[in-house]
């Protein structure tokens, strides 16, 4: 299908079922490991309890919420050809999406507001390109076409409040068959796009020269539009850079100063933007810490914290993943919330 | 490629570290009887002799393509020349982190697979060029990844296209390539000494295990690349092999490439990881290695022949089967030793 097609067949209809606010649905998903290796999909209430938990074939990346159902689609790791359809309520798997031919999923997706089609970053590795996969909800879950990324390894894609896509095309060059190494760091072009809720490329943001190795990798935003972006320096490990930036359409990026950012070791897992627009966390799984700044991009401290990565907004402010467990950041009550089972979580937590 | 690091922040970081003193901790039950940096010490001569090899290999190829290209060299010396060349660096394609990744050398000297004909395309361009600018070897490496390695060289030695002067160029860029890799592990500010500085304040490596489980992934990789793609891509299916798809068929190196990778796994096992783990161990992990050379050595026939004759077909499917299997005996023997199996942790990239 092609993309004007795709439009004409946009808006026709929107999903029915049960809707969110209906059950007793966990507050967050996340991708797990346990120590034999096995992965799941597991769903969290909001105080850490495992609501279920669902095997699948391979390790997990991020998921996707439906904007109305209970529904989510959970994605495997790059360079992984699966995602599962959840019923979230019922932790049942509804169906399963494979990649195309000659396709692969980076591990994120994004409905579309009306929840009638699913975008899913996906890798076209003989040509080196970025494309978003576009998914039928109503028409059995089918891949009815696909446009252009914007970009090379596209990562992350969000949906903003208007309805348009942010993309996250983190500029390096992967093959499966070269596993996971980057073959294309001294020339690598990261950027943010936005798309139209068709697919439509709108605008384009590149780092500077001198950060052209700060690859973009994961984005929120919050009710005013504004991007909160963390990325992971390719460049010189010894050279210091920021790894947090903001943007607003039509502007250049913002990239934000905090005094502990050597501490990520050039590498930011995941962002999340609290309730109130007010605060941003920023985790760092390798270095085991969290930065946390203000909506005006100013440093308002961190936080150590063992593995840290998947981060979701929760309440007045954020959950994270962490070794063993669950840290809620509500200001009045902070609390470290063990989790048993042995879990390894995966970088991302999705609130549903 | 420049140094990656400065002397005055290596010294820094080495005295930081000192400072806040205690002892690197591993958080790995059972691991802190293994010596990680002693066997790092054996394992950065191994790096060192794999990486120094290919660097004099290239050398030599810049040498005698000048040679070959003004007559002065019979064409089967240079083809083994350039034979020598692509198995030394065939030991190297396991090692897709630090210099190697950070100069974007892998495409640049192996573009392969190349499903597109990205290197057919490249080299068309390329031969349009003025005979100065296929000499030079700054030209070569401004223009595609795919005209800039082993393949756009073997792809000119083995089709009607003009040879001469681009091999001289292209020699010659790889030539800086293979430099610069050796130089960005083992110059004195590089890849080498950040391992060496491993510590708290590391920007890469937090302590001494995490570049032992780093190069133990690599060494799965090496082994996953021999037997999913080196041979997963000719074998295609039994009702569709795809011969063309084989590394290197036109030169006839396809199973050579392969026992080169898999030597450089077993040799950094043998000299690397040897001494940290019990003898019988590594002895048995060593004799698996070597039953996968013998069967690579008895195919019968080239890789690209053996994949679509059904008689010698097997032969090639049972070494996959046995390359693939080399990763649970590595498991085995070699990573549950260490405690650096294949895990899963959110820190590990995406």
């Amino acid at each position: 299908m092609d993309r004007r097609r795709f439009l004409l067949a946009a808006g026709a209809a929107t999903v029915a079922g049960p809707s969110w606010a209906e059950l007793g649905a966990p507050a967050f998903l996340t991708a797990a490991s346990r120590a034999d290796n096995s992965t799941w999909l597991v769903g969290l209430g909001a105080g850490g309890e495992v609501r279920f938990a669902v095997s699948i074939p391979s390790r997990g990346h991020a998921a996707a919420a439906h904007p109305s159902r209970s529904v989510a689609v959970a994605f495997a790791r790059r360079p992984g050809r699966f995602a599962v359809v959840l019923d979230c309520a019922k932790g049942r798997e509804i169906t399963r999406l494979a990649a195309v031919e000659g396709r692969h999923f980076y591990g994120h997706g994004a409905f579309t507001r009306d929840g009638r089609y699913l975008f899913t970053t996906e890798n076209d590795w003989e040509n080196g390109a970025g494309v978003l996969g576009i998914w039928d909800v109503e028409n059995g879950w089918k891949r009815v076409g696909e446009v252009a990324s914007g970009g090379i390894g596209p990562h992350e894609i969000i949906r903003l409040p208007d309805g348009v896509f942010a993309v996250a095309n983190g500029g390096i060059r992967t093959r499966p068959d070269s596993a996971r190494s980057k073959l294309n760091l001294p020339d690598m072009r990261p950027n943010l796009t936005y798309l139209s809720s068709d697919g439509a490329l709108l605008e384009t943001v590149e780092p500077e020269p001198a950060l052209y190795q700060n690859s973009i990798r994961h984005l929120d935003v919050d009710s005013r539009g504004q991007i909160a972006i963390a990325s992971q320096w390719q460049g010189n490990p010894l050279q210091p850079v920021p790894l947090v930036a903001l943007h607003r359409r039509g502007q250049a990026l913002r990239w934000l100063d905090h005094p502990q950012t050597v501490r990520l070791k050039n590498y930011a897992g995941s962002v999340a933007i609290a309730a109130s627009g007010d605060q941003i966390a920023v985790t760092g799984p390798r270095g085991g810490r969290v930065l946390f700044f203000d909506s005006g991009g100013n440093a308002l401290g961190d936080r150590a914290m063992d593995g840290a990565c998947g981060v979701a907004q929760s309440g007045g402010g954020f959950a994270i993943t962490m070794n063993g467990g669950l840290t809620q950041t509500e200001p009045d009550d902070p609390r470290t919330i063990a989790v048993a089972g042995d879990w390894s979580w995966d970088n991302h937590l999705v609130r549903i | 490629m420049k140094p990656l690091l400065t002397a005055a922040l290596i010294f820094a970081l080495a005295s930081s570290s000192s400072a806040q003193t205690s002892p690197v901790e591993i958080s790995i039950p059972g691991a802190v009887d293994i010596d990680h940096r002693a066997l790092q010490t054996r394992a950065l001569a191994v790096l060192e002799s794999q990486f120094g090899a290919f660097r004099s290999a290239a050398a030599d190829l810049e040498k005698t393509s000048v040679l070959f290209c003004a007559g002065a060299l019979p064409r089967d010396e240079y083809l083994a020349v350039f034979r020598t060349a692509w198995l030394a660096w065939a030991p190297l394609d396991s090692y897709q982190f630090g210099p190697v990744e950070q100069s974007g050398a892998a495409l640049r000297v192996n573009f392969w697979p190349d499903k597109k004909n990205f290197t057919g395309r490249a080299l068309h361009q390329l031969l349009k060029a003025t005979p100065k600018a296929q000499s030079d070897p700054a030209f070569i490496a401004r223009g595609s990844a795919a005209a800039q390695g082993l393949p756009a060289i073997e792809r000119l030695l083995f089709t009607d296209a003009e040879e001469c002067p681009a091999i001289t160029g292209i020699s010659a860029n790889l030539s800086d390539i293979a430099d610069g890799l050796y130089t960005g592990w083992f110059s004195g500010d590089g890849w080498a000494d950040l391992v060496r500085a491993a510590g708290p304040d590391n920007p890469v490596y937090l302590n001494d295990a995490e570049f032992t489980k780093t190069l133990y992934t690599a060494l799965h990789f090496g082994l996953t690349r021999v037997g999913d793609a080196r041979l997963g891509r000719p074998l295609g299916s039994f009702d569709r092999p795809f011969p063309k798809r084989a590394e290197a068929w036109r030169a006839g190196l396809t199973a050579d490439i392969m026992s080169a990778q898999i030597s450089g796994v077993s040799d950094m096992l043998r000299d690397g990881f040897g001494a940290a783990v019990p003898s019988q161990n590594l002895q048995r992990a060593l004799d698996a290695f070597a039953a996968v050379q013998d069967r690579l050595h008895q195919i019968g026939a080239p890789v690209p022949e053996a994949v679509i004759d059904p008689a010698l077909r097997i032969r090639v499917e049972s070494l996959q089967n046995m390359t693939l299997a080399l990763r649970s005996v590595l498991n085995r023997d070699i990573g549950a030793r260490l405690k650096v199996e294949t895990g899963f942790s959110a820190a590990d990239g995406d």
